[in-house]
């Protein structure tokens, strides 16, 4: 395994977990509630498939 | 580089350990947290393979011209496998949060099970990397019974 790949997972992976996890409990200063919590889990999973949509819009199948 | 893979992790696992959920939600929103943790982390995991996929590797036969043959780091066949996996769980994972563990654990072992040798010498240090993180979301709380009921006594006086 190339070390700058777990270089490149280092710098990429981990600080956006971090932020996401931050922005979570930052906001307001106030504790999320659940409905809160219920709108950033589907705005997470849009996300996801989003960006997944998005590769795959400039990479169509060949197959 | 086991020590720079020791730190990756143990910094990836710190940064989920501090994500405990705020004292503020209900079990449901302690379990809707930790399904969200869990798309956080397939999230990034496509988002890393879609990194990957732009890598260029020019380590192939000269060519011709005199110019190394490239490809990428992770083929398209291959990052296409993990965002129709990604996207399966996710969408699962919403209509049943707290199945996301089962979900995630399976998607992972599904990608690494389709992808081709390349591909999943590649991605080794990532889907370790992703199962590490899913296994340090704790548990779900357990549901709350209701009030236990008094055993009726029969025979009594």
């Amino acid at each position: 395994m190339d070390p700058n790949l777990i270089l490149q997972l280092a710098t990429v992976f981990a600080p956006m977990i971090a932020k996401l996890f931050r922005d979570h409990h930052a906001a307001t200063g106030e504790l999320p509630t659940d409905d809160e919590i219920r709108a950033a889990l589907a705005a997470n999973i849009q996300a996801v498939l989003a960006e997944g949509n998005t590769w795959k819009a400039g990479h169509p199948s060949t197959e | 580089m086991r020590l720079r893979l020791t730190v990756l992790v143990a910094s990836i696992v710190f940064a989920c350990g501090c994500a405990t959920a705020p004292a503020s939600l209900s079990p449901v929103g302690v379990q809707l947290w930790h399904a969200n943790e869990a798309v956080v982390a397939i999230g990034t995991f496509q988002h890393s393979v879609i990194e990957l996929n732009k890598v260029q590797v020019c380590d192939g036969p000269i060519a011709a011209n005199g110019m190394a043959v490239c490809h990428a780091l992770v083929s398209d066949r291959n990052t296409r496998i993990v965002i129709d996996a990604c996207a399966a769980t996710v969408r699962t994972i919403g209509q049943i949060p707290e199945g996301w563990r089962p979900a995630a654990l399976t998607a992972l072992d599904q990608v690494d099970a389709l992808l081709d040798k390349p591909g999943q010498q590649t991605l080794k240090v990532y889907l370790a990397t992703a199962r590490t993180i899913l296994l340090a979301i704790p548990d779900d709380p357990k549901p709350r019974t209701g009030p236990s009921k008094l055993i009726p006594r029969f025979g009594g006086a």
